[in-house]
């Protein structure tokens, strides 16, 4: 019995502890810590972003040069990866979440950085745009309780990606390849050239490939390109947009989540 | 360009108000009390600087408190330049409803006045009092394949709401500089998209799907704007007296800036021409 106890008390430290730990490792915004993003962005961040991280360094000059994406202007760009809704800033979750997992075919991601580190750049960079300082980012409410896809879901997602013209850009198909994308008409804020999303390949999607990673994009949608969010038209017809999600998967081959 | 200034100021600057009210309490009235000698005199003198206290006293409160002076600016916005042809796209998408081409009149001439529609007048206004959001939501329909008003401002923390009236899908994609406010998806029979303005400045409006739909939202901190309307007529009311930076914006024909002076509790005219203020050095 003593034994059994123990055992969950254990469990119940060691749970605490990770939780602690979690928590820890972002540290507080003080001279240190943004010195110490300093160090790690100027070596990891800067070939790209720029050393005054307006997306201008060496290597960005060749980086959307002709083509979008551009590297990020942290000074004044706004963010296409976000939990929030349109045209709200990042929280910093979603900005650890970027760092750590990387941008596909365009990021690489950054877990040879410790968490520590990962937060003392994120730090970094937020100073640069004095928005940070003045807005408090609000991650929209993704419900989870999807029921899953099904044939007539997945039917009704089709009729939707119809209905509310995803293949003018994306293709019939999916492909990427609808009118508006091969007419070359799509342009990004800086109106550089910018393809559309080739939903048959999912290890392209940069905002994440899982159901919910495309839950998330198509109701914040994607600032800075054509790709608007949908929240207020799915607004209290979640389902409706997880048939969707479900149709989406489908075209690489999924048949659930 | 014609200014004409109409009537004096009528409320003199705090500063000689105060000067005026302190003058007679700390001059005259102690002369007065000295040369009294009896009881009746001195009673007449106390009674009469009492009331004299008692006066200043109200006018004190009344004049300190008055809400400072405004007048209001109005007139016109002309262009007597050469004509601007109608830019014409050809729409290829949706053309069953848009029109197989259709054309944008960037510069809308009032045929009698010659007022030049949807510029903006404004204050430059960095001494000026901010204010309140408006109540009312700053409205941007997307009609006919086009937006409604091709120019709109409004005051930061005012709403802006989109709306579709069309058929046909539309995004409604406003940007400060780099920077999205919003980007929303309009299929048809939407309900309406609401969002405050957050900061001044010049708003971008297109929509993705539509090229040729554009238009601009003008955001101020203070209420200090007009959008001329069809006639190029336009008016600023409530504006504190004084010199002021007038800037008057238009999406292609650019900005010209001016100064003017209000007079208070009355009307400043102000005519302007885009094209002859834009040839002048």
């Amino acid at each position: 019995m003593h034994v059994t106890h123990l055992k969950y008390i254990t469990i119940l430290i060691v749970m605490g502890l990770c939780a602690s730990t979690a928590q820890a490792v972002k540290p507080p915004l003080n001279r240190d810590t943004l010195a110490e993003g300093r160090r790690i962005y100027e070596q990891a961040c800067a070939w790209c972003h720029g050393i005054g991280g307006e997306g201008d360094g060496p290597a960005g000059w060749f980086i959307g040069r002709y083509s979008s994406p551009r590297p990020r202007n942290f000074v004044k760009d706004g963010y296409k990866l976000r939990s929030t809704a349109s045209g709200e800033l990042p929280t910093d979750q979603d900005l650890f979440k970027v760092i750590t997992q990387g941008i596909p075919g365009v990021m690489p991601a950054y877990r040879s950085l410790n968490e520590q580190e990962r937060w003392q750049v994120i730090a970094y960079l937020k100073s640069w745009n004095p928005a940070f300082e003045e807005e408090q980012p609000v991650p929209l409410t993704f419900p989870s309780g999807a029921r899953g896809p099904t044939e007539a879901g997945i039917q009704n997602g089709r009729n939707l990606y119809v209905k509310y013209d995803c293949r003018v850009c994306h293709g019939d198909n999916g492909e990427g390849d609808g009118p508006e994308a091969t007419a070359g008409h799509l342009r990004d804020t800086y109106e550089l050239p910018i393809r559309a999303t080739k939903l048959t390949d999912p290890s392209s999607f940069k905002n994440g490939a899982s159901p919910q990673d495309m839950f998330r994009t198509l109701m914040t949608g994607m600032d800075g390109t054509p790709m608007p969010a949908y929240a207020n038209e799915f607004a209290g017809q979640e389902e409706a947009l997880w048939e969707l999600v479900w149709y989406l998967r489908s075209l690489s081959g999924h048949e659930g989540s | 360009m014609g200014i004409s200034v109409v009537p004096p100021i009528l409320i003199r600057p705090r500063g000689e108000l105060t000067h005026i009210m302190t003058s007679p309490q700390t001059n005259s009235p102690q002369r007065h009390s000295e040369q009294a000698t009896t009881s009746g005199e001195t009673y007449s003198v106390k009674s009469l600087l009492c009331f004299a206290t008692l006066l200043l006293a109200v006018l004190q409160t009344t004049l300190v408190h008055a809400e400072p002076p405004t007048g209001t600016l109005s007139g016109r916005i002309t262009y007597a330049g050469p004509a601007v042809s109608d830019q014409v796209f050809e729409v290829n998408r949706d053309s069953a409803f848009c029109g197989a081409q259709t054309s944008i009149r960037t510069v809308a001439i009032h045929p009698k006045t010659r007022g030049l529609e949807g510029a903006v007048v404004s204050i430059d206004g960095d001494a000026l009092p901010v204010s309140n959001a408006a109540p009312t939501p700053l409205m941007l329909t997307n009609t006919r394949c086009t937006f409604s008003p091709r120019v709109a401002a409004g005051i930061v923390g005012q709403q802006v709401e989109i709306r579709n009236d069309d058929p046909v899908m539309h995004n409604t994609h406003i940007s400060l500089g780099p920077r999205t406010f919003v980007n929303v998806a309009m299929i048809p029979a939407s309900r309406p998209v609401g969002k405050p303005l957050k900061q001044p400045g010049i708003y971008t409006v297109k929509c993705d799907a539509h090229k040729f739909m554009q238009a601009h939202v003008l955001a101020f901190a203070h209420p200090y704007f007009s959008v001329t309307d069809e006639t190029g007529a336009f008016r600023i009311p409530d504006l504190p007296a004084g010199e002021h930076h007038v800037t008057i914006w238009h999406d292609t024909l650019g900005t010209i800036d001016q100064t003017v002076t209000i007079s208070a509790q009355g009307h400043t005219s102000m005519t302007l021409d885009y094209h002859a203020a834009a040839r002048k050095p």
